[in-house]
Formats: C-alpha cells, sequence, structure tokens
C-alpha cells in the first residue's frame, strides 16, 4: 500500500526532500517505517530519540499501524512560542 | 454558564489583538507576548524564520485552547501564532485568557504557553547578522524533549 511522507525543520534538510511517496507491506508500523527511512537517509538515525511522528494532524507513537493512504509527517522535536 | 470563546491562528502578518471588551463575568483578563530576543546562544540575530506544520498546528492549537478552557474555567482563549521571519523585538506568539478569577487567568496562560511549546509544531531557524541561518537545534541537544503523545492533563 502507498503512505505519503512529509519531513519537516532539519529532517526535511537531512531527507533531501520535502515529501515521498513510499509503498509499504500491509500493517507497517511507524517503527518499521522509519527503520525504511534510515536506510535510505542514515543520518536520520541520529535523530531516533527525539523523532516525533503524526498521522494527519495527530501524533501517534511506534507501534501505530499505517492505513492506506496516511499522510505521515516525520518530524524533529517542536520549538514554537 | 456563559459560553467561552476559543479563537486560534497562525499567521504570516504581525500579531495584534483586539481591544478588551467589557465583560462582566470575567475578573480576569491576561495576555502573554512571546518576542523574539535578539541574542540566540550569545550571537547576534536579526530574526527568526518560524516553520510550521500548519494545518496541524492550529488543530493542536485548538485542542489546547479547549483543554484549557475545561481545565481553568476560563471564559476566553485566543492563541495567534505569527510564522515566516519574525524581526528581533517583535513579537512571534500571544496568548489572551480571561477568566472570572486571576490565579485562574495566570495559570491558564503559563500551561498553554508550556503545553504549546511541547506539543505544537513549529520550528525556529534564527537569522544570524552574518545572513547565516541556524538549521536549529541539534539532536543532541533536543534528545531530553518530552514526548508530545504523552498526557495533557
Amino acid at each position: 500500500m502507498n503512505v505519503h511522507v512529509q519531513f519537516f525543520s532539519r529532517l526535511q534538510d537531512l531527507a533531501g526532500v520535502s515529501e515521498m511517496e513510499l509503498k509499504v507491506p500491509e500493517a507497517t508500523k511507524v517503527a518499521e517505517l522509519l527503520e525504511i527511512l534510515y536506510s535510505r537517509t542514515p543520518a536520520l538515525r541520529d535523530w531516533d530519540k527525539s523523532i516525533l511522528v503524526a498521522s494527519g494532524v495527530e501524533f501517534v507513537g511506534r507501534d501505530y499501524i499505517l492505513q492506506r493512504e496516511d499522510q505521515i509527517s516525520i518530524m524533529p522535536p517542536v520549538q514554537g512560542g | 454558564m456563559a459560553i467561552s470563546v476559543c479563537e486560534v491562528s497562525i499567521t504570516q502578518s504581525p500579531l495584534d489583538l483586539p481591544a478588551r471588551e467589557n465583560d462582566s463575568a470575567s475578573g480576569a483578563l491576561v495576555d502573554f507576548w512571546g518576542i523574539v530576543r535578539a541574542l540566540e546562544d550569545g550571537r547576534e540575530i536579526t530574526g527568526i524564520e518560524y516553520e510550521a506544520h500548519g494545518s496541524m498546528a492550529e488543530h493542536q492549537m485548538r485542542g489546547l485552547a479547549e483543554i484549557a478552557i475545561g481545565k481553568f474555567g476560563l471564559t476566553k482563549v485566543v492563541i495567534r501564532h505569527r510564522i515566516g521571519f519574525v524581526p528581533a523585538a517583535e513579537a512571534s506568539i500571544v496568548v489572551r485568557v480571561a477568566s472570572a478569577r486571576r490565579s485562574a487567568a495566570f495559570s491558564a496562560n503559563q500551561w498553554i504557553m508550556d503545553e504549546l511549546k511541547r506539543t505544537v509544531p513549529i520550528w525556529k531557524h534564527p537569522v544570524f547578522q552574518d545572513g547565516d541561518i541556524s538549521g536549529g537545534t541539534s539532536a543532541e541537544k533536543l534528545q531530553g524533549s518530552l514526548d508530545p503523545s504523552s498526557s495533557r492533563a
């Protein structure tokens, strides 16, 4: 199935793209998606402990199971205000 | 109980707030303005470039405002965050809360700012006097950040 992945802030610089379409197996978890992304861009792994992930407009954990056509955001810790 | 007013927005324009309205139900109104400082880690900056995940940031801000209304019994919440380039000395955020009593208003404003810095997807890129645009804080420095998916209660 396809998922849409967006990168923000420093992670966009590291990934070298702002967004991408990825084909992943059914029932892929966020943790597994991150491993796919780390294999494509090893520098992202340095951020593993602090990377935030969202599906749509809600934060999700590493156990979240990706849904077909999910809009996934990969983000560093937030710094608003 | 009167219906509470909740307004959140993200804008590229300079921030402002409407004039205070006469409201006999609100004994306290607290405005907080967050201002861009001219120094970042001891270096002079011209301002900060703010980047947002726009739709998610607005959603998260609205969620915070709604929680704050229930948690602190507020009659009004306004949260406005500026993005894009914000020059030093100008405001990047303004939070207005109103409630029956001052302790709730002060506490609510502080709570909203603390939670916003933890859960609203907005990032800063300081722009230094020499034109250098910082990529932000290093992964190491941010390792200790709180998990925004944890409880806000």
